[in-house]
C-alpha cells in the first residue's frame, strides 16, 4: 500500500500534466481568462498538485522505516534496471514540500498570468502549456524524490531539465528568456554528464542500479570517489554550486512562479536531495566530501556577496538562494544530511514565501528594479508583513523557521571543526564554520537592505498606485507563511528529527534504541555567536540607510560594488574560458561538416543520381540489348564458373 | 516395377481446381457471354483453389507420380503456401482489372481464361518434384502472360513489351533447357531430390566442369524470371507496355514464380558450392543496378519495375549466403531459404498493395502515366494515397512499413548468421539508396499541384486495396505468422 503510494505521487501530476499538453496551447480568450481550455488547464494543474500533495501527507504519515519496492524494468546482461519507488521519512517530507510549493505555484499562477487592466491586447501567456509543463515539472522532481532506482532517479532528472527549459523561456516578450533558458539548460547539462558517467559507474561497479543495492555493494575506493565527484558535477549544475551557479540568477526571466518553483521546491533541491540520498556513499569518499566543502564555502560567501550589490528584487533573491543552497551542501560536507535536510525544508517554505510575495510587488508596481520602489509598507500591508516573515527566516532571526536550520547547519560545522567529528578533515569544517558565520552577516545585511528600499522610506514611483494583490495571489503567500514562520519549531519534536535522520536506526546490526528520538536542535553557548553576527548585518544596513533614506546603502561597498553586482565577473571568465573557445570549435566543426562530411555525403547522392543515370541510358533499346545481356550474362558467368570452378569448394 | 501407377487424385486437386477454373471460364464466356459472369467464374475458381490449396496442404505430405522414391509431385506444405498464395495473387489482380476490362479493349473471356491457365502452371510449379515438370510449369506461368501483355487492341506499346518479353524469355528457357540436359548427362537423373542425393553420395561429379556449367545455366535460366540483372532488362519495358493489373501480376505472381523455382533448384537439387557464389553475384549485381537505375525514373510503373528488380536482389540476398563454408551448415541454409521466402510473401504483399493504390489514382484503363500525374493524388483520395504511400515506404523498409522492415531485418539477419556481413552490408547501402526514390515517390502525393477531378475509384480496386493494405499492416505486427510459415 505505502509503494503504491509512493508510486502515484509523480504519476498523478504526470498524468495531470501530459492531459494538460493535449489541451489547445494558445485557446481564444486564454489571456482573459475566459476560455474552456485555460479553466481546464487550471482544474488540472491544480488538481495534479492538491492530487500530489494529498498522497504525499499520506505517505509523510506512513512512512516510518524505509520501504522498497521494485520490478524488473530491463536486465542488460547482468545489469539490472528496475523500476521501483524507496520511501522513507526524508522521502515523505521532501515530496510533501515539494507538492505543497507546486501546489502554491499553480494556484497563484492563475492570478498572476492573467491578461491585467493595464496590458496589452497581445498578451499570449499560453496557459495551458504552462499548467501542464508545471505539473510535469513537479512530476519530475516526485519521481526524483521517489526513485528507487538510479536510472529512474535520472529520468526525473533529465525531465525537470527539459521543464525548466521550457519554463524559463515561457515569457516569449523578454529577450533575454530565450537566451537565459539556453543558458540554463546547458550549465545544467554539463552537470548532467558527470551524473549520469557516476550513475553508470556506481550501478557497473554494484551491477544494479537499485539504489539499495548500490549503497550495500562494497565498491572500492578509487570506483567510489570518481563516481561520488562525477555525481557532484551533477550535483553543483542542478543545484547552482560554484563555479556551475552562472544560470540561477539569469534563470530569473521566466515567470516569478517559476522562479518560486526552481528556487524552492524542485531543480535546486535536487542536487542537495539527491546527495543526501546516496549520503552513504559519500561519507565512505571523505575526497569528495572534501571537495563539497570547499566548493560549499565559495558558493556561500560568492552567493551572499553577490546579493548585497543587486538592484534587481528578484536576482536578490536568487543570489540568495545560490547563498542558501552553500548552507545546504557545507552540511553534507561536514557529514549532516539530516541538517541539510531540515534547512532544505525551511528554505523551501521561505524561498516559496519570498518569491511570491516578490511577485505581488512587481505585480503591483510594474517593474523588478528596487530602486524604482520604496514605501510600499502602507500601500501593500500583507505583502510586507509576509515578506518580513520571508527575510527575517531568511537571515535567520529567531524563532523564524531559518534561524533553526541555519543553527543546526553552523551546529554541525562547529562539531566538525572543534571536534573534527565529520567524515572530512577538520579544516573543511573550519571553512565551513567560518564561511557560515560570515554569510549570516552578510545575509542579514542584503535582507535588511531589500527590506528598506523596498518598504521603507518615500516611493520612488509617484504616478503608481501600488495595493495589495487579489486573493488568490495573497493566499498561497499568506499561507506560505505559516510554515517559514513555524517550521524551525519542529526541529524539537524528535519524531521529526527522526525521519530527517538518514535510514540508520534501521540496520539489522544494530537494532533501535528505545529512547525516544532527539530533536534535531541543541542549544549551546555558541548560538550567541551567530545572533550577534545576525545583529551586526541588520544594524549596518540600518545605519546606512538612515543616513540617506533615498540612497542604496550598497553604496557603502564602494569600489567593489559593480565586482560584487556582477558576481566577481565569473560570467565573464566563464564567457572567455568556456562559450568563446566552443563557439570558435563549434564554427569550425561546422564548417568542417559542411565542407568535408556534408560534401561526401552530397557527393556519393549525387554520384549515384549519375551512375544510376548511365546505367538507364544503357537500357533504352529495349529488346536487343535485353537478349543481348541475357546472353551474354549467361555466357560470362557461366564461364566464370566453369574456370574458376571449385575456387569456394 | 509396375508400369500403371496409382495417382493420389487428393494431391492433384488444387491442380485441378485451376485447370478447372481455366476450362469454366472459358466456357462460361461461350455460353453465357456476359462480362461479369465470366469474371465472377475466374474469381470464384481463384477462391476456390487457394481455399482447395490450403485444405490439402493441412493434411500430411502427398506424393504422387513416383518411380521408386522418386515423385514428381511432391505437394507439402510450402507447395501448399505456394499455391495458396497464387490463387490469392490471382485473385486479388482480377479485383483491380476491374476497370481495364469494363473500360473495353481488352476481351473478358480471354483474359480470365489467360490468367487462370497462369495460375495453374503456379499451383502446379509449388508442387513440382522434377525438372521437367518444374519448367513446363514454369513455362505454363510465362506462356499466357506473352498474350495478356499485348492484349489491349491497338496498343503498340503493348505489342513491342509483348515481343521483347517473349524473345527474351525464349532465350532464357533454352539455357535452362539446356541446363537441365546437361545435367541429366551428367547425373542420369532429374528429379530434384535424387539430384541432391547424387551429388552428395558422389562429390567427384562437382569436380567436372560440365557439372558447373550445367548448375550455372539452370540457375541463370531461372533467374530470368525474378529479373535479376544482367537478365533484367526485358522487366522495366515489359511492365510499361502492359496494363497495370497484368503489369501487377507480372511483378507479383511472375517473380514468385521465379523466386520458387529457384529455391527448389538450389535448396534441393543443387550443390550449393555452384549456386551460392552464382546467386550472391547475381544479387549484387541486381540490387544495385535496380536502385541505381530506379533514381532516375520519371514514369510510375517503370519506377516500381525497377524496384522490383532491386527487390528481386534482396530475395537473392540470403541464397547468396551459401556462397560461404559457413552458410552451408544445415541451420544457416535453413535460415536463408525461410529469409527468401518470408522476405518474398511480404514483398508481393507489398507490391500488389502499391499497384492496386496506383491502380485506384488512375483513371479507368489507364497505363501508369508519369510520377507527375500523381502529384497531390493523395490531398485527393487521402485514404488510397495513405495506403500508397504505407507500401512504397514498407518496400522502403521504413517503419510505419513494419511488413517491409521485418522483411529487410530478416535478410539481413540470416545473412549475418550465415557470415556474409559483407553482403549484408551492400543490402544496407542499397536500402538507403531505396529510400531516395521511394520516398520521392510518396512526397510527390501530397505535394502541391493541380490534378485531375477526382473520380471515384472502382469498387473492386478498393476492397483489393483495403484487403492487401490490413493483410499488410496485420503481419507489419505479427511478422512472426509469415516467418513461422516460411520456415516450415
Amino acid at each position: 500500500m505505502t509503494g503504491l503510494l509512493g508510486a502515484a505521487l509523480p504519476a498523478v501530476p504526470l498524468l495531470a500534466g501530459l492531459l494538460g499538453l493535449l489541451l489547445p496551447p494558445s485557446p481564444r480568450g486564454a489571456a482573459t481568462g475566459e476560455g474552456t481550455a485555460r479553466r481546464l488547464a487550471i482544474g488540472l494543474g491544480v488538481a495534479g498538485a492538491a492530487g500530489a500533495l494529498l498522497v504525499a501527507v499520506l505517505l509523510a504519515l506512513r512512512v516510518g522505516a524505509p520501504v522498497e519496492t521494485s520490478a524488473t524494468w530491463i536486465d542488460l546482461g547482468g545489469l539490472r534496471v528496475t523500476l521501483g519507488v524507496r520511501l522513507d521519512g526524508a522521502a515523505a517530507l521532501v515530496a510533501v514540500a515539494v507538492s505543497a510549493v507546486a501546489l502554491a505555484v499553480q494556484v497563484y499562477s492563475i492570478g498572476y498570468l492573467r491578461r491585467g487592466p493595464h496590458d496589452d491586447v497581445e498578451v499570449d501567456h499560453r496557459y495551458p502549456p504552462y499548467a501542464a509543463q508545471i505539473s510535469l515539472f513537479t512530476a519530475a522532481m516526485l519521481t526524483v524524490v521517489v526513485a528507487g532506482d538510479l536510472i529512474l532517479l535520472l529520468v526525473g532528472w533529465e525531465v525537470m531539465g527539459l521543464c525548466s527549459y521550457l519554463l524559463i523561456a515561457h515569457d516569449r516578450r523578454l529577450p533575454e528568456a530565450p537566451a537565459a533558458a539556453v543558458k540554463a539548460f546547458l550549465v545544467t547539462r554539463v552537470g548532467d554528464v558527470g551524473f549520469l558517467l557516476g550513475i553508470a559507474l556506481l550501478g557497473v561497479s554494484a551491477g544494479s542500479f537499485r539504489i539499495a543495492d548500490v549503497l550495500a555493494h562494497d565498491h572500492s575506493t578509487g570506483t567510489l570517489t570518481a563516481a561520488c565527484l562525477l555525481l557532484l558535477a551533477g550535483v553543483a549544475g542542478k543545484s547552482a554550486q560554484f563555479p556551475l551557479h552562472t544560470w540561477l540568477p539569469d534563470a530569473m526571466a521566466g515567470p516569478t512562479p517559476i522562479s518560486a518553483l526552481i528556487h524552492a521546491a524542485t531543480m535546486v533541491a535536487a542536487g542537495v536531495y539527491a546527495v543526501t540520498r546516496l549520503f552513504p556513499l559519500f561519507a565512505a569518499a571523505p575526497v569528495a566530501l572534501t571537495v563539497l566543502g570547499v566548493l560549499a564555502a565559495i558558493t556561500l560567501l560568492l552567493g551572499a556577496f553577490a546579493a548585497t550589490a543587486q538592484d534587481d528584487l528578484k536576482r536578490v533573491l536568487a543570489w540568495s538562494t545560490v547563498s542558501q543552497i552553500g548552507y545546504m551542501t557545507g552540511a553534507l560536507a561536514v557529514g549532516s544530511p539530516s541538517a541539510a535536510l531540515f534547512h532544505l525544508l525551511t528554505h523551501a517554505a521561505f524561498k516559496a514565501l519570498l518569491f511570491l510575495a516578490a511577485g505581488a510587488v512587481i505585480h503591483a508596481v510594474g517593474t523588478t528594479l528596487m530602486s524604482r520602489m520604496g514605501g510600499l509598507r502602507t500601500a501593500m500591508p500583507v505583502t510586507f508583513w509576509c515578506t518580513l516573515i520571508g527575510l527575517g527566516a531568511l537571515a535567520g532571526v529567531p524563532p523564524l523557521s531559518g534561524f533553526f536550520s541555519k543553527e543546526g547547519v553552523l551546529a554541525a560545522a562547529e562539531a566538525a571543526a572543534l571536534d573534527g567529528a565529520g567524515p572530512t578533515p577538520s579544516w573543511v569544517g573550519w571553512l565551513v564554520w567560518l564561511a557560515g558565520l560570515l554569510g549570516v552577516a552578510v545575509t542579514a545585511w542584503y535582507a535588511t537592505r531589500l527590506l528598506l528600499r523596498t518598504f521603507f522610506g518615500a516611493t520612488r514611483i509617484p504616478l503608481a498606485e501600488p495595493h495589495d494583490p487579489p486573493a488568490v495571489l495573497r493566499w498561497p503567500v499568506l499561507l506560505l507563511a505559516v510554515p517559514a514562520a513555524l517550521l524551525g519549531l519542529a526541529g524539537f519534536a524528535g519524531t521529526f528529527a527522526e525521519r530527517l535522520r538518514p535510514a540508520a536506526p534501521a540496520t539489522r546490526e544494530q537494532p533501535s534504541d528505545l529512547l525516544p528520538p532527539e530533536g534535531l536542535v541543541h542549544f549551546t553557548p555558541a548560538v550567541l555567536l551567530p545572533l550577534a553576527l545576525l545583529a551586526v548585518g541588520v544594524g549596518l544596513a540600518w545605519a546606512g540607510w538612515r543616513r540617506d533614506p533615498a540612497a542604496d546603502p550598497a553604496r557603502f561597498l564602494g569600489p567593489l560594488r559593480p565586482v560584487f553586482a556582477r558576481a566577481f565577473r565569473l560570467d565573464d571568465v566563464q564567457h572567455t574560458l568556456v562559450v568563446r573557445p566552443v563557439t570558435a570549435l563549434a564554427t569550425a566543426t561546422r564548417a568542417g561538416d559542411e565542407r568535408i562530411v556534408d560534401g561526401a555525403v552530397e557527393g556519393s547522392g549525387r554520384g549515384a543520381y549519375r551512375l544510376g543515370g548511365g546505367l538507364a541510358a544503357l537500357h533504352r533499346a529495349a529488346l536487343p540489348r535485353a537478349a543481348t545481356a541475357v546472353l551474354a550474362g549467361a555466357l560470362l558467368i557461366g564461364l566464370a564458373a566453369v574456370l574458376i570452378g571449385g575456387w569456394s569448394t | 516395377m509396375s508400369l500403371v501407377q496409382s495417382v493420389d487424385n487428393v494431391a492433384l486437386l488444387p491442380a485441378y481446381l485451376a485447370a478447372g477454373t481455366a476450362v469454366l471460364v472459358l466456357l462460361a464466356d461461350l455460353v453465357v457471354a456476359r462480362a461479369g459472369v465470366t469474371w465472377a467464374v475466374a474469381a470464384g475458381g481463384a477462391a476456390g483453389t487457394a481455399v482447395g490449396a490450403a485444405l490439402v496442404g493441412a493434411g500430411e505430405t502427398r506424393r504422387t507420380f513416383c518411380v521408386g522414391a522418386d515423385c514428381s509431385w511432391l505437394y507439402d506444405d510450402r507447395a501448399a503456401l505456394v499455391g495458396a498464395l497464387f490463387a490469392l495473387l490471382t485473385l486479388g489482380v482480377l479485383a483491380i482489372s476491374g476497370p481495364l476490362l469494363r473500360a473495353g479493349g481488352t476481351p473478358v473471356g480471354e483474359y480470365c481464361f489467360l490468367l487462370a491457365c497462369s495460375l495453374t502452371g503456379g499451383v502446379v510449379l509449388g508442387a513440382a518434384g522434377d525438372l521437367i515438370t518444374l519448367i513446363v510449369a514454369l513455362e505454363t506461368l510465362t506462356l499466357p502472360l506473352y498474350v495478356l501483355v499485348g492484349l489491349r487492341r491497338g496498343s503498340v506499346a503493348g505489342a513491342q513489351a509483348a515481343v521483347t518479353f517473349f524473345v527474351v524469355s525464349v532465350v532464357a528457357t533454352t539455357l535452362t533447357l539446356l541446363g537441365a540436359a546437361l545435367l541429366y548427362a551428367v547425373t542420369g537423373g532429374l528429379h530434384l531430390g535424387r539430384l541432391g542425393a547424387l551429388f552428395g553420395e558422389r562429390p567427384e561429379l562437382l569436380d567436372l566442369p560440365l557439372t558447373t556449367a550445367a548448375v550455372a545455366l539452370v540457375v541463370l535460366g531461372l533467374a530470368f524470371k525474378v529479373a535479376a540483372v544482367p537478365f533484367h532488362a526485358w522487366a522495366p519495358a515489359t511492365y510499361d507496355g502492359a496494363p497495370l493489373p497484368v503489369a501487377a501480376y507480372l511483378s507479383t505472381a511472375s517473380k514468385l514464380g521465379g523466386v520458387v523455382a529457384l529455391l527448389a533448384v538450389t535448396g534441393l537439387a543443387l550443390p550449393a558450392t555452384v549456386t551460392g557464389p552464382v546467386l550472391a553475384v547475381l544479387a549484387v549485381l541486381t540490387m544495385t543496378v535496380g536502385n541505381l537505375v530506379a533514381l532516375r525514373q520519371r514514369r510510375t510503373v517503370r519506377l516500381l519495375a525497377w524496384s522490383s528488380v532491386a527487390q528481386a536482389g534482396y530475395i537473392l540476398a540470403p541464397l547468396g549466403a551459401l556462397a560461404l563454408a559457413a552458410g552451408r551448415t544445415d541451420e544457416a541454409r535453413a535460415g536463408a531459404y525461410a529469409a527468401a521466402v518470408a522476405y518474398t510473401v511480404f514483398f508481393v504483399l507489398l507490391e500488389l498493395a502499391a499497384f492496386a493504390a496506383v491502380v485506384a489514382l488512375r483513371p479507368a484503363g489507364a497505363d501508369g502515366g508519369t510520377l507527375d500525374e500523381l502529384r497531390g493524388a493523395a490531398r485527393r483520395h487521402p485514404w488510397v494515397g495513405g495506403a500508397l504511400a504505407l507500401a512504397l515506404v514498407g518496400l522502403a523498409g521504413l517503419p510505419p512499413g513494419l511488413a517491409g522492415l521485418f522483411a529487410k531485418v530478416t535478410v539481413v539477419r540470416s545473412l549475418l548468421d550465415g557470415g556474409a556481413g559483407w553482403l549484408a552490408l551492400v543490402v544496407a547501402v542499397n536500402a538507403v539508396v531505396g529510400l531516395a526514390y521511394y520516398l520521392r515517390f510518396a512526397a510527390v502525393l501530397w505535394a502541391p499541384g493541380a490534378g485531375p477531378a477526382p473520380a471515384r475509384p472502382a469498387r473492386t480496386v478498393l476492397a483489393a486495396l483495403a484487403v492487401t493494405t490490413a493483410v499488410a499492416v496485420l503481419v507489419g505486427f505479427a511478422p512472426q505468422v509469415v516467418l513461422d510459415l516460411a520456415a516450415r
